[in-house]
């Protein structure tokens, strides 16, 4: 006890640390999912935050009319959005009232929940992103207040760019599809019958692997959700094959695909309700 | 510098960081005004300011944009423990030392960080993080010379230093004025 009181900086920290300690381990039983704490700092955190997010938000749009137009940055962001709009459209003609039939019958077996009419989309900006670690983890400035819930989807103009992960009134902490080791469902754009699954391949991409290993998939082939799994509804645009490679040992045909979305500067996203 | 007017900082910094830091974000990359401000003030300050606010300011960070709570909060509390070491052995007004003192800080925390994720099973490999490291750190170094500039006029005398009269400006001038006797 007397060592305790005469050594009480380092008995401070070693007590901090445990402390810090107890509460990863917490967080990491719950997988981080949100509890009172977290949804009482996050109301506090974001009350300090938002002037500085619409200050930068200004600061954003003003650098926008510096080094082109108002109407060139406002055109370029509407052609933008447009092109999403097209790339959706072009997936759904794409999913076949046979193609749809033959998913539903494998959604049933794998007891999937897919799209419905019921569906609704709500557009959010990004307020906070932290640009200082590998992660991409960023909060939008919508929320419980606008239907979103932990587990919606979000993308943004190009495509998948991951999920909810923690929900509050006015605002979202979304995690990014290639920070998860979550396995997600994917088809081949050129023929939906051609199925594969992947992941975050740990180095800022993606990286899958072909059900079938004669497919002939090839660089270029544009990748779409499943919806194998449950969590990401099928049609969403992921990205695109970068690499092809036949693994010996496995033996499995693996896939390099970079993400459609931009990660280093999400702007704007699409929440999927 | 006193605690509280350490804690303002830290919150001007926490709000400023995922907000108006982005502006300034080269290839989606912006230094870590938090780990800045635990460098500097463990590396400057005698006084367990970096240490403490690290901690509960790493642990709001969490809370707003990590993954896991507490992860930053160790990570600072890593960093701020091998700065307070490592002015022991180093000059601690001088900034040569301080950009030392910040790319030691910045690698140890992007390692600790990084460590504790990938027990936790982050997909993350160990090159992915070391690619972004040179432009992290260097942004990090510019922003903790920045700091250290600004904040070393702010020295408090050691309590068991006699000659020791203050800040690095004060002691500058009386060796000036210790020449022109001489």
């Amino acid at each position: 006890m007397r060592w305790l009181k005469q050594h009480s900086r380092t008995t401070a920290t070693a007590a901090a640390l445990a402390i810090l300690a107890v509460v990863i381990l917490a967080s990491y039983q719950t997988f981080g999912e949100d509890n009172i704490l977290g949804r009482a700092a996050g109301r506090a955190i974001r009350a300090v935050q938002t002037p500085f997010a619409y200050a930068a938000a200004f600061l954003d749009r003003q650098s926008a009319v510096f080094l082109e137009s108002e109407g060139l940055a406002e055109e370029n962001e509407a052609l933008r959005e447009r092109v999403g709009e097209l790339e959706r459209e072009l997936i759904e003609a794409k999913l076949s009232e046979a193609d749809l039939a033959e998913l539903r019958r494998l959604a049933e077996t794998l007891d999937y929940a897919g799209l419905d009419d019921t569906h609704s989309l709500v557009t959010a900006d990004v307020v906070a992103f932290d640009g200082s670690s590998g992660f991409r983890i960023f909060t939008i400035d919508a929320g419980a207040d606008r239907g979103i819930e932990v587990d919606d989807v979000v993308m943004d103009g190009n495509g998948l760019v991951g999920r909810v992960m923690s929900v509050g009134e006015g605002w979202a902490k979304v995690i990014s599809v290639i920070d998860e080791s979550n396995k997600v469902g994917f088809h081949v754009f050129r023929n939906l019958e051609w199925l594969g699954v992947m992941q975050g391949d740990g180095e800022g991409g993606l990286s899958g692997y072909m059900l079938d290993e004669t497919v002939p998939v090839r660089e270029g082939d544009r990748l779409i959700s499943s919806g194998i799994g449950g969590v990401y509804p099928k049609g969403i645009f992921i990205g695109r094959i970068v690499g092809v490679e036949w693994n010996h040992d496995s033996p499995l045909k693996t896939v390099s695909i970079e993400p459609a979305a931009n990660f280093k500067n999400i702007r704007k996203v699409t929440v999927l309700l | 510098m006193r605690m509280r007017s350490a804690a303002i900082v830290f919150v001007v910094a926490f709000a400023i960081q995922p907000t108006l830091l982005r502006c300034a974000a080269i290839g989606g990359v912006t230094p870590n005004l938090l780990l800045c401000l635990v460098i500097v003030f463990a590396f400057l300050y005698d006084e367990p300011m970096g240490l403490a606010l690290g901690a509960a300011f790493g642990l709001l960070w969490d809370l707003a944009f990590g993954l896991y709570a507490g992860v930053s909060g160790i990570s600072f509390m890593a960093t701020a423990l091998a700065m307070t070491r490592l002015r022991k052995y180093l000059n601690h007004e001088l900034p040569l030392p301080a950009i030392v003192a910040g790319v030691v800080g910045s690698s140890l925390n992007s390692l600790v960080y990084w460590g504790i994720y990938k027990l936790a099973g982050a997909p993350h490999s160990l090159m992915y993080i070391l690619d972004a490291q040179p432009a992290l750190i260097a942004y990090n170094v510019v922003a903790v010379f920045a700091l250290h500039l600004a904040l070393r006029g702010g020295v408090i005398r050691h309590r068991k230093d006699q000659y020791y009269k203050g800040g690095f400006r004060e002691a500058n001038d009386l060796r000036l004025a210790a020449q022109k006797i001489r």
